[in-house]
């Protein structure tokens, strides 16, 4: 101990030397110690304060003789700091956003870190949010370099920035993982401030494994003036990178408003390391995600039973099922939602994953490797309208083809048949249906068309279901003598009130549309609905089925049950196409049509909602491919909740949920007859194939 | 390893002396040397100055501490003072009202005298002054959370940067340019302002500055104004001279400065207030032509002061004079290219 101190004693505090061995032998002393008053600390709980002051008492004490303790920590300290800095640099930055979200971009300088020879720098995201024109690196010794970014790491928040340095240039020694210990000397570096030497924050080593198993976490203070720049420990080895992170939001600015706060972040630099051969091939790292969600939401109590498997993503390809329990993720066991959150957290897209699960009692253990981003399934259409009724010829006869659609770029005509379709026989409608089911637009499929005598094979590019109602959609032709009809309907143990309206009577030629329509709340007037729409409905055949809340006083979530009951009743008991099943609703009553068109995805094939934004609480489900759903909104241009049903419709599009946006032109925001007509020829594409 | 072992006994000892400390807390170990009585040693020299203020989230107290054995108080030059009665209340709960001495209001500090003799107090003359990464003791009545009889508070920390506040680039709003020291404790509270710096020995190191946001990063910056800024101006105010402080060089414009049109530039369209400054045109014949700059090139600085925008090129050159050269730094493509123009 005596010739350790008395070694420190005779080195100058800034010696290059002390990164060799000496400083060496000195921080590993200093760490020990510090581990075992930071353990101490750790177990005294509310007594550390005081454990604290004693110790460094005891350290001054014994200043008079020797270099005390503080004195040697604050040697270590600097010896730490000068052995990483000149891997330290300054970062500065031309252009770019003045404002990001609510954050207004900090201009000064920022920290890097120079982790390869030939001149890769990383540095926090948080640095180039404002998305600079051009980026100037400062080194230790004043040299200067511009930079061009490399690649982003979405997961981790990271950059990597690449100079053309002509010297190799000085690269930190890495804390191996092994050597990390919670309590431990951990010290922030940056260098943004004027003067050549980094600025510094002491603190302990907080935590590791934070934000998902990223990040470790200090108290060591971490704002804008260090992010980019290294954690070190007492012997100057970077910890990790200092970033804005966060466990509950994501993005570049996530995380900052917890600066200076005395819980900082930093990247692990043997993470980094790991992933730079690949990094530096300029692709983009994000977070490796998997497509499950759990039924559970809490993730510390909550078992990691998967509720949802997403379409297309690697979970559906790997065959995990709802459902199923997860046991163990690359064979380390999890029981809680959170454990799994920890083991899939630090993995990158492209990474594979074995994933273990109870699946009625026995363990299946599936593969899969991991995406940047699970992409929706959409419908894809040919852009034809079949004739109804079908006749009793196989194939599909093409009634009407939507203008600019798959099938009419592809030469399709009027009274085609189609018999074949990739390859597979078409006997009907459903049979196409089916065939669709398999495509995504933008794929190529083959039909095999009869046209008159002629049989032709054409290829035909599928598009998605039409956002624009075109002109042009086919009217019907009120059959001779139909009567329109009145009934009410009553579901047992139901209070609610409930009539429906035929426009051709109970036996039409072909089966009706239905619009189940909700009026504002505390309104109920069957008549003047009815009288509003009749004469669209009866140009496009739709009936409408009009309840009343059980509460004449507006709608609650209680009649949410009622109004999926009556749904089925009517579609099974009155002629109804089921691909034209409408609910729709104006107001609070547009809120409620948006809860059953989620929650009876089986009867529901369109929403029809007039001046309401989805609920706040209604998470929007995926797109399944089994039960197609289109949306019409309906708004009016200048009313308040413009921007909400803007963003519903985003909301929705991003799911691929084929979306109109209609703005009204009436003041008062009502459907003018224009938008009527509009709405029932959006229905009548519904049974767009 | 086996050296190792020792410090683990030595710190049992230490804990096994913390919790004697504590049982006879009365009764130091080391009645000169402790960190204890270190802290109690500076407290006494610490005052808690009320005001005026109160309203809308102005508070009406800060810290001050004393600068002589006579009862002379050094503190922050602010609204606190702007009152006819300001009261000093000293560690024992003793309350006077003291009166001002004067003030620098380039420093933004203060010199309030109350009438005592023999005060506990910090000689500015023996201040020392810390590096980088030295321990530091941050005294004042943060939150104002010590009244009466009760000692102002303490936090530990470290200095984390010396450095100069540059007002002229508009990085910090406040009159004091000038040396700082930075620090990682929060210090940045109200009532903070006007307390004390001190090294883990209760050295004297200076004084705690206000609440000021630092523009470049858009962070509250934690500092003190270090001792040897202080002095002369200390002494001008108790010598009831006008003090000259250091920080006092908010750089001249020269009459007839350097412009864009005489060194033949021509910069890119201002579209936005941050358009980076991207070189438009160069006239032949020009300055700048004969340096070889060129179209497409970008202005990074201006004699080394960062241009981050066309406005910041005009700015930085309305500080030099037409006599004398302009040293221009710019990115062509990934190269860094410095020339020096200098007018006909």
């Amino acid at each position: 101990m005596k010739k350790c101190r008395a070694k420190l004693a005779t080195l100058p505090v800034w010696m290059p030397a002390y990164r060799t061995r000496r400083q060496r032998l000195c921080g590993q002393v200093l760490l020990s110690w510090s581990n075992k008053v930071a353990s101490f600390i750790s177990r005294a709980g509310k007594t550390a304060a005081a454990a604290c002051a004693v110790w460094m008492q005891w350290a001054l004490a014994a200043s008079a003789v020797q270099p005390s303790l503080v004195e040697l920590q604050q040697q270590a300290i600097a010896a730490a700091v000068a052995h990483v800095a000149p891997s330290v640099v300054r970062i500065e930055t031309i252009g770019g956003l003045e404002r990001v979200e609510d954050l207004i971009v900090p201009t000064g300088p920022t920290t890097g870190l120079i982790i390869s020879e030939d001149g890769y720098i990383v540095s926090s995201a948080f640095n180039f949010v404002q998305k600079p024109s051009s980026i100037l690196v400062t080194l230790h010794d004043g040299a200067r370099h511009a930079a061009r970014i490399v690649a982003h790491d979405h997961s981790r928040m990271l950059v990597l920035l690449k100079i053309d340095a002509e010297a190799p240039l000085p690269i930190p020694e890495p804390a191996p993982r092994e050597s990390w210990k919670v309590g431990q000397w951990a010290i922030a570096v940056g260098r943004t401030f004027a003067g050549s030497l980094p600025n510094v924050s002491v603190g302990i080593l907080s935590a590791t494994n934070r934000v998902w198993g990223k990040a470790v976490q200090t108290d060591a203070k971490v704002s804008p003036s260090n992010y980019g720049g290294p954690l070190v420990d007492i012997e100057g080895r970077v910890i990790g990178v200092l970033v804005p992170i966060s466990p509950h939001a994501q993005g570049e600015i996530a995380g900052a408003e917890w600066y200076d706060s005395g819980i900082g972040f930093a990247i692990p630099l043997v993470d980094v390391l790991a992933r730079l051969d690949q990094w530096k091939q300029g692709r983009d790292l994000h977070a490796g995600l998997l497509g499950i969600a759990f039924e559970d939401k809490n993730e510390l109590l909550g078992r990691p039973v998967i509720s949802v498997v997403r379409f297309n993503s690697p979970a559906q390809k790997a065959g995990l099922q709802p459902k199923d329990r997860i046991t163990h993720i690359n064979g380390v066991p999890v029981v809680r939602i959170a454990e799994v959150k920890h083991q899939l957290g630090p993995l990158y897209a492209g990474d594979t994953v074995t994933v273990t699960v109870d699946r009625n009692g026995q363990p299946v253990t599936v593969s899969a490797t991991l995406v940047d981003q699970l992409v929706p399934y959409a419908h894809a259409r040919l852009g034809v309208l079949p004739r109804t009724p079908a006749d009793q010829q196989p194939g599909v006869e093409i009634a009407w083809l939507l203008p600019g659609g798959a099938a009419e770029k592809a030469g399709l005509q009027q009274a085609d048949r189609i018999r074949r379709c990739a390859g597979q026989e078409i006997t009907d409608t459903q049979s196409l249906g089916q065939v669709l089911l398999a495509h995504q637009p933008g794929d190529r499929v083959t039909l095999d068309v009869q046209r008159g005598r002629q049989r032709l094979s054409v290829e035909v590019q599928l598009q998605p279901f039409p956002e624009k109602i075109p002109d042009g959609v086919p009217v019907i032709e009120p059959p001779e003598g139909g009567q329109e009809a009145w009934a009410d309907v009553a579901v047992p143990e139901e209070p609610n009130q409930c009539r429906l309206w035929l426009p051709y009577g109970a036996n039409p030629p072909a089966p009706y549309g239905l619009l189940v329509w909700l009026q504002a709340g505390g309104q109920y007037d069957a008549e003047a609905v009815v009288a509003a729409w009749k004469e669209q409905c009866r140009s496009h055949g739709v009936a409408l089925l009009l309840p009343r809340s059980a509460d004449p006083t507006g709608w609650r979530p209680t009649d949410v049950e009622y109004l999926r009951k009556v749904l089925s009743h009517v579609i099974e008991n009155y002629p109804i196409d089921r691909q034209k099943v409408v609910i729709g609703g104006e107001e609070l009553g547009g809120s409620i049509a948006y809860v059953v068109a989620f929650g009876a995805r089986a009867e529901v094939r369109g929403l029809l909602v007039r001046n309401a934004a989805a609920p706040v609480r209604l998470r929007i489900p995926d797109n399944e491919p089994a039960y197609p759903l289109a949306v019409f909104l309906g708004v009016a241009q200048h009313s308040r909740l413009r921007a909400a049903v803007g963003r519903t419709a985003e909301q929705l599009r991003a799911m691929r949920y084929p979306t109109v946006l209609h703005l009204l032109g009436s003041a008062d925001g009502t459907f003018s007859q224009d938008d009527m007509d509009l709405a029932v020829r959006w229905m009548t594409l519904l049974a767009l194939l | 390893m086996a050296r190792l072992s020792n410090p683990t006994a030595l710190i049992a000892a230490g804990l096994a002396l913390a919790l004697a400390t504590g049982l006879s807390a009365r009764e130091p170990i080391d009645s000169h040397n402790s960190l204890a009585d270190i802290i109690r040693g500076v407290q006494p020299k610490l005052v808690k100055i009320y005001g005026a203020g109160g309203l809308r989230g102005l508070e009406a107290y800060q810290s001050g501490f004393f600068i002589s054995p006579e009862g002379h108080i050094l503190t922050v030059w602010s609204y606190v003072l702007d009152t006819d009665v300001v009261l000093a209340v000293l560690h024992d709960g003793t309350r006077y009202q003291a009166t001002l001495v004067g003030a620098d209001p380039k420093l933004e500090i203060a010199v309030l005298k109350i009438d005592v003799q023999h005060a506990d107090y910090f000689d500015l003359h023996s201040a020392v002054e810390p590096d980088v990464g030295s321990w530091v003791l941050a005294f004042s009545n943060i939150f104002g959370v010590a009244t009466g009889d009760e000692m102002p508070s303490v936090l530990h920390g470290t200095v984390s940067a010396k450095t100069e506040l540059q007002a002229r680039r508009g990085a910090f709003t406040i009159p004091y340019q000038g040396p700082v020291l930075v620090l990682d404790a929060i210090t940045n509270n109200p009532g903070a302002a006007g307390g004390a710096l001190t090294d883990a020995s209760g050295r004297f190191v200076g004084l705690l500055g206000k609440e000021l946001r630092n523009d470049l990063t858009n962070t509250w910056i934690n500092y003190a104004i270090p001792a040897g800024e202080l002095t002369a101006s200390v002494e001008a105010i108790l010598a009831g001279r006008a003090p000259t402080s250091r920080g006092d060089s908010s750089t001249p414009r020269p009459a007839s400065p350097m412009s864009l049109e005489e060194l033949g530039l021509v910069l890119v369209p201002e579209v936005l207030p941050k358009t980076p400054p991207f070189i438009e045109s160069v006239r032949p014949g020009s300055p700048a032509a004969e340096a070889g700059l060129a179209p497409d090139d970008l202005i990074l600085f201006v004699n080394d002061h960062l241009v981050p925008s066309c406005a910041a090129v005009r700015e930085e050159l309305s500080y030099i004079d037409r006599i004398d050269p302009v040293r221009l730094t710019v990115q062509r493509e990934q190269d860094l290219i410095e020339v020096t123009l200098r007018l006909p």
